[in-house]
């Protein structure tokens, strides 16, 4: 309870000096205070345009972490059940993980075109990596001995699957998705920043060429409230179903 | 060691080298029968002749250093503000408990959507881009140091205490030493994060600096030199990855 007060209070603090700031100490062109910023965003979602620009943007984002999930673990699966193939193509995909993916964001736009389906590709190539390391990595933490004991005591290859890799694969999976939600987010906002005809992006862009701080921030405000959001809604679901793993140490 | 995992090693590495001669021939094969346009993907060859041209271009000695200048600026003031930040939160318990779950939800924000304000806020030219690879680097330092600090196992703290270590001997001779790798890790999240960072502001907005050259290149449909750019900065990324785990291996006791 006192440290869920202090919390409010810290940002109620930030608030304050936001506002004392924006109110009497910086150009209003640049910077709004948070009592107009918050008393725009009525007026701005009420705007059918920007309205369907936060559907878009949402609609690219779901569509691009699931792409990232379905495609992660399909990846995962093989190349971390087998010794061999763990070995193999492991380190690639390490290798193309450390390429800064910003650098080929043209070429997503030169193959996927200006519209959503270049930010659900970019989206989804940033997505699928934390989803594919944190599963390989709970595929490869299965203990040798769990499985060589259920072996022993007559466990059919379903049951081991479904009794003591797959609890490890969801563990890596959740854990993972979380990371991956955030990095989707990231790139789909990264690609409609960089060229767009819709979306969250476009306003902001639309919003910062017109020198309309108080908008901007408003729609930025609430995407960012939005990202905290959806990341304590994953955390929670990693929370549990990674139980059992931090009771087990 | 037996022979076995050697076998398997050395098998491995045979189907890496095979994975990339692979792709090679691939784009090569591709790229020289003309199944794919080279506006859309050109051969290797036309990509190593437009790196050299690139090379001796001489804006080339110019962007690195408006890049590289933007990008140690940043990352030093990340580095600072983050271990200070991090290390005084660890230091107290209750502050942890009230700051540590603050930084971790506002590290879940896509930063790059602040962009347009710091461009309204510094302009198009490398400030803006400073303040966008600090935010970025300043939350994985911050959030490691505290990470590393908090988790010193007890029982070290209390053994030298015990045997009579002051305030300064306990946090050089303790807690800096155990707190390290976690923090490293840290720093070493924010580097790739604030060089990512800063490229994506320059390709966003600006007039010089390789991002800017590589989203130029985008848009002007020279394919052939983007993607030399785009070589020139990836190797340089996996220089640099390689040198930060040789000093890594070498920092961690055998």
């Amino acid at each position: 309870m006192k440290v869920f007060s202090a919390q409010v209070a810290s940002i109620a603090v930030l608030l304050l000096i936001w506002e004392v700031a924006a109110r009497w100490f910086i150009d209003p062109q640049f910077i709004s205070p948070p009592s107009k910023v918050f008393a725009a965003i009525p007026a701005l979602f009420g705007d059918p345009q920007v309205a369907r620009a936060v559907g878009t943007s949402f609609v690219e984002l779901a569509v691009a972490f699931a792409i990232a999930v379905v495609a992660g673990v399909a990846i995962a699966l093989p190349v971390g059940l087998s010794t061999l193939t763990y070995k193999s193509a492991f380190p690639i995909i390490l290798l193309i993980y450390a390429i800064p993916q910003i650098t080929i964001l043209p070429l997503f736009i030169l193959y996927f075109g200006l519209g959503p389906p270049s930010k659900i590709a970019f989206g989804a190539s940033h997505g699928i990596f934390p989803i594919m390391l944190n599963v390989i990595a709970g595929i490869r933490s299965v203990r040798p001995i769990y499985l060589a004991c259920a072996r022993s005591m007559g466990a059919s290859w379903l049951q081991i699957v479904r009794r003591i890799v797959l609890p490890y694969v969801l563990a890596g999976l959740f854990a993972g998705m979380r990371l991956a939600m955030s990095v989707t987010l990231l790139g789909v906002m990264l690609a409609e920043l960089y060229v767009s005809t819709s979306g969250i992006g476009y306003f902001t862009q639309r919003f910062s060429n017109e020198f309309d701080a108080t908008n901007l921030l408003a729609l930025i405000t609430v995407l960012a409230i939005m990202a905290v959001v959806l990341n304590e809604a994953v955390r929670r679901l990693e929370a549990r179903f990674g139980r059992w793993r931090r009771a087990q140490r | 060691m037996t022979v076995q995992p050697l076998v398997r090693d050395s098998r491995s590495r045979a189907i890496q080298i095979a994975f990339f001669v692979l792709v090679l021939a691939g784009w090569w094969t591709m790229t020289g029968l003309h199944r794919i346009s080279p506006l859309f993907l050109p051969g290797p060859v036309a990509v190593a002749q437009q790196i050299g041209r690139i090379a001796h271009a001489p804006t080339l000695a110019l962007d690195i250093f408006y890049t590289m200048g933007t990008f140690v600026v940043a990352y030093t003031l990340a580095v600072v503000t983050g271990l200070v930040a991090g290390y005084v939160v660890s230091t107290r318990r209750f502050l942890t408990r009230v700051y540590e779950p603050l930084l971790a939800s506002l590290y879940a924000i896509p930063i790059v959507v602040f962009f347009p304000t710091f461009i309204l806020f510094f302009g198009t030219g490398p400030n803006s881009k400073i303040a966008l690879g600090a935010l970025y680097a300043f939350f994985p330092i911050a959030l490691n140091t505290i990470a590393g600090f908090t988790q010193v196992d007890y029982r070290l703290i209390a053994a030298a205490r015990s045997m009579g270590a002051n305030d300064k001997q306990l946090l050089h001779r303790v807690l800096i030493p155990a707190a390290f790798p976690i923090v490293a890790t840290g720093m070493r999240i924010a580097f790739i994060a604030c060089f990512a960072s800063i490229l994506a502001g320059e390709m966003i907005a600006s007039d010089h600096g390789l991002g800017h050259q590589i989203a130029q290149a985008g848009q002007m449909m020279e394919i052939g030199r983007m993607f030399g750019y785009v070589t020139l900065v990836v190797l340089a990324a996996f220089a640099f990855n390689f040198g930060v785990s040789a000093l890594e291996a070498r920092r961690r006791p055998a």
